[in-house]
């Protein structure tokens, strides 16, 4: 029960960090280009709901 | 100003025991988490409280049977979503959640590390991400190039959170 609470461990594959910060770079450059479009979309969504 | 300290003082305990023991215990972890989850709830953010805390139970249910849980992960995304008053950073935030949980679930992070990550994303929001991810990045091209596999991500967390606060001075 409530393994993910249990974990201690603290490493991670550093390959996986090196992709995950290019990852979230290219994430963030898109957003940044496409952010109003994007927020316009959301926000849509949001007041539809 | 008082939070950058506390933050701080506390994720260099964190490295500290990453660095030594390659660990980081659940008494410097948790009790953290489980406060930011309560100030979230407090501040009016029920939703995406109650979206972590589905995260915790989530580990537990046998991939099969992960339908329903699923399912209400999936509405607890959308209530998040209709409820806040700013829905685009509600939204990002939680599906950042989940990625965090994802990589914790796939073995490529620590328990300590996503527990860390998911209390300092409760705390200061989601562009927490960018410095701490590319401090990440750089530290594991060093790693790489020192031949070794895995890393205290930590380090890196504590750093990028460093540079997030300095970011936030004022340049005057």
């Amino acid at each position: 029960m409530f393994t993910f609470l249990r974990d201690r461990r603290a490493l991670e594959t550093s390959e996986f960090a090196v992709l995950a910060a290019a990852i979230i770079v290219v994430v963030y450059g898109a957003f940044k280009l496409l952010g109003a479009n994007v927020a316009d979309i959301i926000n849509q969504v949001a007041s539809f709901i | 100003m008082i939070l950058a300290f506390a933050v701080g003082i506390w994720l260099f305990a964190c490295t500290a025991c990453d660095i030594k023991w390659r660990e980081v215990p659940p008494s410097l972890t948790l009790p953290p988490l489980f406060g930011a989850i309560l100030w979230t709830a407090l501040t009016g953010k029920f939703a995406m409280a109650l979206f972590v805390l589905l995260l915790f139970i989530l580990a537990d249910i046998p991939v099969r049977s992960r339908g329903f849980a699923n399912g209400l992960q999936a509405l607890i995304f959308v209530l998040g979503l209709s409820t806040s008053p700013d829905p685009i950073l509600a939204g990002i935030s939680m599906l950042a959640m989940f990625v965090i949980w994802m990589i914790w679930q796939l073995e490529k992070m620590g328990g300590a590390d996503a527990q860390v990550l998911l209390t300092l994303l409760l705390l200061l929001g989601p562009s927490i991400l960018l410095p701490v991810a590319l401090t990440g990045g750089l530290q594991g091209i060093i790693t790489l190039l020192a031949r070794k596999k895995t890393m205290p991500f930590m380090v890196s967390v504590f750093t990028g959170t460093c540079i997030f606060f300095l970011m936030q001075l004022p340049t005057s």
